[in-house]
């Protein structure tokens, strides 16, 4: 080993080091003795990657990790107490106990996230980079993930996105030799896979990671390229596992020989030995050594001895703001619209203008999706004009790689920016449903409160285009706590829906159509200035005494039309649209139902467990023995969205389904 | 010393063998039983040195947190 660091830099790491030793052997045994029982994956014989690297950090860089955490959260500067209480889900942990080991959030300490998804904190730290790239301020992101974590896309895509851009990331693979149960060598042809980086355009280097002098070394190189504006460096560190995958596992994937070679020739023991030779003297490292299992043993007991997590934490975090019984604050009531000039506008239009005042009034709203800078300004012209207008800095078309712009999203707006990802048509959710429903919708929970990810993910529900470019897929996403889901129906709720989509603290997902993009019979005219639609207020757009017609988004224009043909045959339809699906404003749809006593609900989303099956359930619940008729769901059919008009016709919700469920009610 | 949890599932766990006799002296991360759980069969070491008082038989199956043993 060369001596290229100093005496007290050596010594750090060897704490640093013993630290992390002491700690993981720590949570063991008290899993073993049967003490606490949780899941846990080990981390002894990684130590000197951990430490190394992150000797190579200014508390200011950013980290994110995986659930095999404890090795880069104490060498990140973690507090060793709130670690082990969080791993042993206490109230004291630092996510409140209700995150463990994929729930590891210290912002102080630059830790942004750990993640239990393979492979899925590389986007995010993307992310959190290309905020650290628009302020200016040298910060770097480390992406740390296990070798297993090369096999998955999301990695893939991170590393093209982040060499395109130049993103200040360290990609730091730290390979234990086995991905969970299976040796590297079943699961790839690669010989180092450090040789991937050259298939991205960036740097990839390969050090002995039981060698801490060696990766601090390739680590610093590393850094100060990214600092520097030289992009992003893939390094490799090879350190084999000396425990299983997790607490408990029995290893009978391992070659015997290799562990007990390892084992032999393990990171701690034999730096300690060389420190020994002349650097630090037997006392000192005996000092350090008495120093770390004390202080390992006051955190664990100090965990052991915290309350679990209390009942009333349960809702709390789900979404910003305090909620102890799970609702959801439904923001205020309704604002008149502004006066002054309007302007005929369709729902591209509206919503174009909507993102240009946003972006005119807050430096922190970027864009980000495939195609959406000029000239093409997106797949159905939103965006047109903007990166022409803002730049593209603010405006920034992206690969292909719906899971990269949702996870560079998420890092910017875990950093404090209002990003607004475009996915092109809702059909493609699940490439990216993981960022999406793992990450941005579960951070804030997860981080106890310390994180949120205010970001807003456009999308259109296609229309005749075909069984994957035409689903409305909102149920999806209503199943997922911590999302809020809007649908816009027309272009002056659309202008202010989206203003408010983009300046609230959660992530939304804002669904527009591409049935009414162009749609000239919805256009209307929109007011010029600057006006928010509140995100949990469903909208009454025509009264009625005799029936509620509950909808939302493109489903709305075809309700009014069977309103309309209802109306001539003498009864008198209510329609609301919803225009949010979560929050969803039950109190509208209550007090109407409760006045008409009928109830029928449509959208173009499958009827079978669709938003509607939801919504039947709550009035029913409430409203029991007060309807005068069962409540009528118009939905999809149960079927994929036929490519053929004839077929479609028959799929797809329409005035006339509308209103013979409608008929079916006052019958 | 009660049964550990394992890994993801395991809700028992029976106690194969123990490596240390009753009333022995053992150290911390010395093996002391064998426990085989629906997943895989470990060695459980120590937690702490003393002198071993068994209480779980062997071949017997027990729930995690079951207590088989003290060190004292």
């Amino acid at each position: 080993m060369a001596a290229a660091l100093g005496r007290d830099e050596l010594r750090a790491l060897y704490r640093c080091m013993v630290t992390i030793r002491a700690f993981d052997a720590r949570i063991r045994k008290g899993l073993a003795a049967g003490e606490f029982a949780f899941s846990y994956w080990p981390v002894e014989g990684q130590e000197a990657i951990s430490a190394g690297v992150c000797a190579g950090l200014r508390r200011s860089d950013r980290l994110l990790t995986t659930y095999r955490c404890v090795g880069d959260a104490i060498a990140k500067g973690l507090p060793l107490r709130e670690l082990a209480a969080e791993l042993l889900g206490r109230r004291g942990g630092m996510s409140r106990g209700k995150g463990g080991a994929m729930g590891i959030h210290w912002p102080d300490a630059g830790l942004v996230a750990s993640t239990g998804i393979v492979g899925a904190g590389a986007p995010i730290a993307n992310g959190v980079a290309l905020a650290a790239q628009l302020r200016g301020d040298g910060a770097v992101t480390v992406a740390s993930f296990g070798d297993g974590a090369t096999s998955i896309g999301a990695v893939h895509e991170a590393m093209n996105l982040a060499a395109t851009w130049q993103l200040p990331v360290v990609f730091l693979c730290q390979n234990n030799l086995y991905g969970e149960g299976t040796p590297v060598e079943m699961y790839t042809r690669s010989e180092r896979l450090a040789d991937r980086a050259a298939g991205y355009g960036m740097p990839g280097l390969c050090v002995d990671g039981t060698d801490p002098q060696a990766v601090h070394a390739a680590a610093l190189e590393a850094v100060a390229r990214a600092r520097s504006g030289g992009g992003p460096t893939f390094l490799e560190a090879v350190a084999h596992r000396l425990q299983g995958h997790y607490f408990g596992d029995g290893m009978g994937y391992v070659d015997r020989e290799r562990l007990a070679l390892a084992r032999a020739n393990e990171p701690l023991g034999r730096f300690r030995a060389w420190l020994a030779e002349g650097t630090l003297a037997e006392d000192e490292l005996a000092r350090i050594d008495r120093e770390a299992a004390a202080e390992v043993a006051l955190a664990v007991d100090w965990a052991s001895a915290c309350e679990g997590a209390p009942a009333s934490d349960l809702y709390v975090d789900v979404y910003a703001g305090r909620s102890d019984d799970g609702s959801l604050a439904v923001g205020e009531r309704r604002e008149p619209l502004p006066g002054g000039p309007c302007e005929e506008q369709n729902l591209a239009g509206a919503i174009r203008e909507g993102l240009d005042q946003a972006m005119a009034r807050d430096g922190r709203v970027v864009l980000l999706g495939e195609d959406i800078h000029d000239p093409v300004g997106g797949m159905f012209t939103v965006t047109r004009g903007l990166s022409t207008k803002y730049g593209r800095e603010r405006v920034r078309g992206t690969p292909i790689a719906e899971t990269a712009i949702l996870g560079a999203a998420i890092g910017a707006a875990l950093e404090g920016l209002r990003p607004v990802a475009e996915l092109m048509f809702f059909d493609f959710l699940g490439v990216c449903l993981d960022q999406l429903a793992n990450h941005a919708a579960k951070l804030r929970y997860l981080s106890g409160g310390r994180s949120g990810v205010p970001l807003v993910l456009r999308t259109t529900e296609g229309h005749r285009s075909g069984p994957q470019h035409s689903q409305s897929l909102e149920a999806w996403l209503m199943h997922v706590p911590g999302l809020k889901v809007v649908a816009a129906s027309n272009p002056v709720d659309a202008k202010g829906l989206i203003r408010s989509a983009i300046e609230d603290d959660d992530p939304v997902v804002f669904i527009e159509s591409m049935a009414l993009f162009f749609d000239p019979s919805l256009v209307a005219p929109v007011p010029k200035a600057e006006y928010r639609v509140p995100i949990g207020l469903a909208d009454v757009k025509r009264a009625g005494r005799d029936l509620s017609l509950v909808t939302y988004g493109a489903a709305l224009r075809h309700a009014l039309a069977a309103a309309q043909a209802l109306s001539r045959e003498g009864v008198d339809v209510e329609v609301i649209d919803l225009r949010t699906l979560v929050p969803l404003d039950l109190e509208s749809v209550l007090a109407s139902v409760a006045k008409t006593r009928r109830l029928v609900i449509a959208h173009d989303a499958t009827r079978f467990c669709g938003p509607g099956a939801e919504i039947a359930a709550a009035v029913a619940a409430e409203l029991h023995g007060q309807l005068a008729a069962p409540v009528g769901r118009v939905g999809g059919t149960f079927t994929p969205v036929p490519h053929a008009a004839t077929l479609e016709a028959l799929h797809s919700v329409d005035a006339d389904a509308i209103a013979a469920a409608l008929r079916r009610a006052v019958a | 010393m009660r049964i550990p949890k394992p890994g993801d599932a395991i809700l028992d766990g029976t106690l194969v063998e123990w490596l240390c006799a009753d009333g022995a002296r053992v150290e911390a991360g010395q093996s002391v039983y064998r426990l085989e759980t629906e997943k895989a069969e470990i060695e459980i070491e120590a937690p702490a040195s003393g002198l071993l008082r068994c209480i779980g038989v062997e071949g017997q199956t027990y729930p995690v947190g079951t207590l088989i043993a003290r060190i004292e």
